[in-house]
């Protein structure tokens, strides 16, 4: 029995130094220099045969993308396969495939949020050709900035959005509230009063606080929007030495506790207070591009498409407006073994063409700045131009590896506020708390 | 002597042939439990973190143990584990144990609801949870809707708006998925029971509570340890309900260790403490499986 249990353990420990031993030890820290060699040679061979490339994309773009798709083999006769990953495994999905060498992909997608986190591993190739100095102009220059790292372009700007403000005009009719008198956050504060008097919506606004993505439409734009921020450019946090945190979450709570804010978005996420809004139960919707738009077209998610239009998110009497941004890019890994064909595609993709139908479809906005002067993406997206002003109020988000993990003890933040476990001031402080705690890891 | 020699050559025999047999399933447990075991344990005493690639991953020894039991938030999702546990397992136990004991009794149609009850055992954890988020929601959810038409409540509730509400809403959820599978197991064992000693207490004069409390309950005690260190286990280690229905919040008062976890090593990208947690619940399960072995072993010996 004893010299059975020797023997099972040896065998069992024999395998594991073996596969240890076989391991690849290099296996998170791409190979720079080899492939590009290999690729350069591969790309000429591939020039004569068409070749497959693979991208990991977000789905929300899938129209477009399978449309421009099947256009792009119909014109090189080179196939493209899109593995498509929801919103809210992208992160996680992205970050192990890029950790674990490329997982065979050509292309994977860089949510403006994990610029820093995706390009820590120097997995993507630098494609400063496709945006240079002489074409820099064209393209909207915040969002070329943030996906250029260390002097180097890692993706190709394919959508731009933000934080934005919807309302009811039914609603607002109805109470008697003219949408041009509502500048600050007072003021709309002094319309959600009217509202509920009036009983002409059940609460004017939701804030939604359930997911730490949530950060960006609720007191992180009403921060920016009163004319703060949370960062130093080191990372420092410096929103406890103003009051401006300290009197959003304040608007917070006075808005739950007044009944004018529906106390369920503690619990609710940005798509579900579109559905709030959708169904005439609010207001206001403070929401992504693709979700403020949804509420003014798409007749699934919104009963109010008629009703819905967009305004600028209110600022404090000094700022007019401001809100956080967000992008989509198109990185080029640097284990792809078809560059060529892949920055192809990433210009056929981010095109002025393709951009334009991408736009006319509602979804986000294009990073091509002629688009924000085309009649026909104006006239097929109503409010076009009201989005397209408050991106020019807003501003990025810190790019910090940690910021993820920080989002999560913001919304913390917010929820101890709404649930009345904590003080705006208590709040504050306690996240000044995490976040050098964060910082210091 | 030959004889002896004989024997002693077919054990050998045998052996090997065992070895030879097991050899398969060795391999893949291997594989797929013993190496990844070793391997995270091991990067839980290194400094990798995936977001700094070219810092490399030196050893840092019980670092990552250290700084994970100085994170407050580590401690917060210890207590919620503790009460989603206890919670959960508790409620389950009962409610699995009433209704093995109904469905034991003869009556039309046992067998439908049998398999009726089983049902919510076959569904998905993660379905599960979407399906809950789902009754929960405050604005159009179920359990507004039924509790608002039998006018047992006067405004919709917030389910998931505040941590306490919270927490017994998870328990309730994991306990509607799990309990049908602890119902089978006592089931099981309440058919192994021999219906004479009923009948001897019965003419014995015993009431319902003590045919319970000294025949039924004493010989489902081998099931209800099994059950009680099988659920505890895999509680102790829940994510998947966690992950869809609350994401740990509000106020981490859904934020399990296993949730916690996943945010260390996902999130964060931080691998040496995301091991360095897994490892400490893992030390905390191999606890509870001891104590409820030495607990059955006691039962078995003074048996």
């Amino acid at each position: 029995m004893k010299r059975s249990i020797s023997f099972t353990l040896t065998l069992v420990l024999l395998l594991a130094i073996g596969i240890t031993a076989c391991q690849n030890a290099d296996v998170n820290e791409p190979e720079v220099d080899t492939p590009i060699v290999a690729d350069e040679e591969m790309s000429s061979e591939s020039e004569a045969e068409p070749v497959t490339i693979r991208a990991l994309i977000r789905p929300d773009e899938g129209e477009n993308v399978a449309t421009y798709a099947a256009k792009f083999e119909e014109m090189t006769g080179n196939k493209v396969e899109v593995d498509f990953v929801s919103w809210a495994e992208i992160h996680d999905k992205t970050i192990t495939t890029l950790a674990t060498g490329g997982g065979g992909y050509d292309i994977i997608f860089i949510p403006s949020a994990n610029v820093v986190e995706f390009s820590s591993g120097d997995w993507f190739e630098p494609i400063n050709d496709l945006i240079t100095e002489e074409n820099h102009g064209e393209w909207l220059a915040s969002v070329v900035d943030l996906y250029t790292v260390d002097g180097n372009l890692i993706a190709m700007p394919w959508y731009a959005g933000g934080a934005h403000m919807a309302y009811n005009a039914d609603i607002l009719n109805n109470a008697g509230v003219d949408i041009n008198s509502i500048e600050t956050w007072d003021d709309l504060l002094a319309a959600c009063r009217i509202i509920k008097e009036t009983g002409a919506a059940e609460f004017c606004f939701s804030p939604s606080a359930k997911y730490p993505g949530n950060f960006y439409y609720n007191w992180g734009s009403m921060v920016l929007s009163n004319g703060n921020d949370f960062f130093d450019s080191e990372g420092n946090p410096i929103f406890q030495n103003n009051d401006a945190a300290v009197t959003a979450l304040d608007f917070i709570k006075t808005g739950v506790d007044e009944g004018f804010f529906d106390p369920a978005g503690i619990a609710l996420d940005d798509y579900e207070t579109l559905i709030e809004f959708g169904t005439g139960k609010t207001a206001f919707l403070l929401d992504s591009t693709w979700a403020v738009t949804q509420a003014t077209r798409n007749t699934d998610l919104s009963t109010i498409t008629d009703s819905a239009n967009f305004m600028l998110i209110p600022g404090n009497g000094e700022i007019r407006s401001s809100g956080y941004l967000y992008a989509g890019g198109l990185g080029l890994l640097k284990t792809s073994e078809h560059k060529d064909v892949a920055k192809e595609f990433l210009v056929f993709l981010t095109n002025e063409e393709a951009q334009k139908q991408h736009a006319i479809q509602g979804a986000n906005l294009p990073t091509r700045l002629a688009l924000y002067e085309d009649e026909e993406i104006a006239s097929a997206w109503r409010g076009f131009d009201v989005l397209a002003q408050q991106l020019t109020f807003g501003k990025f988000p810190p790019q910090f590896d940690w910021f993820e993990e920080w989002r999560r003890s913001a919304a913390t933040a917010v929820q101890d506020v709404m649930a009345g476990r904590s003080t705006s001031a208590d709040a504050v402080n306690w996240l000044v708390d995490e976040t050098n705690r964060i910082n210091a890891q | 002597m030959a004889l002896a020699q004989k024997k002693s050559r077919k054990n050998r025999e045998e052996q090997k042939l065992a070895a030879f047999l097991l050899a398969p399933a060795i391999l893949i447990m291997a594989v797929v439990t013993v190496y990844p075991l070793l391997r995270s344990l091991w990067i839980s005493m290194l400094e990798w973190d995936l977001t700094k690639p070219f810092s490399g991953h030196p050893f840092i020894g019980f670092q990552n143990y250290l700084a994970i039991l100085k994170d407050p938030v580590f401690w917060q999702a210890a207590k919620v584990t503790a009460i989603f546990v206890i919670g959960a397992v508790s409620l389950e136990i009962i409610s699995g144990l009433l209704i093995a004991l109904l469905l034991n009794k003869n009556f039309v149609g046992r067998n439908l609801v049998r398999t009726l009850s089983l049902l919510p055992w076959a569904i998905p954890p993660v379905v599960n949870g979407i399906m809950w988020k789902w009754i929960l929601n405050p604005s159009y959810g179920a359990l507004n809707g039924i509790l608002y038409s039998l006018g047992l409540i006067d405004e919709y509730i917030i389910w998931l708006g505040n941590p306490i509400l919270s927490l017994l809403m998870v328990i309730l959820a994991d306990a509607w998925k799990e309990t049908p599978f602890i119902m089978l197991l006592f089931l099981a064992a309440l058919q192994t029971i021999p219906g004479e000693l009923y009948e001897a207490a019965e003419v014995d004069g015993a009431n319902w509570f003590k045919k319970f409390w000294n025949i039924t309950l004493p010989l489902i005690k081998p099931t209800m340890f099994v059950t009680l260190s099988l659920r505890t286990i895999w509680a102790l280690k829940s994510f998947d309900l966690i992950y869809t229905l609350t994401a740990g919040g509000p106020s981490n008062g859904t934020n399990v260790i296993g949730f916690y976890t996943y945010l260390k090593t996902f999130v964060s990208l931080d691998l040496g403490k995301g091991s360095a947690s897994a490892y400490l619940m893992t030390i905390v399960v191999m606890i509870v499986v001891l104590l409820y072995q030495k607990a059955l072993n006691q039962k078995g010996t003074s048996a």
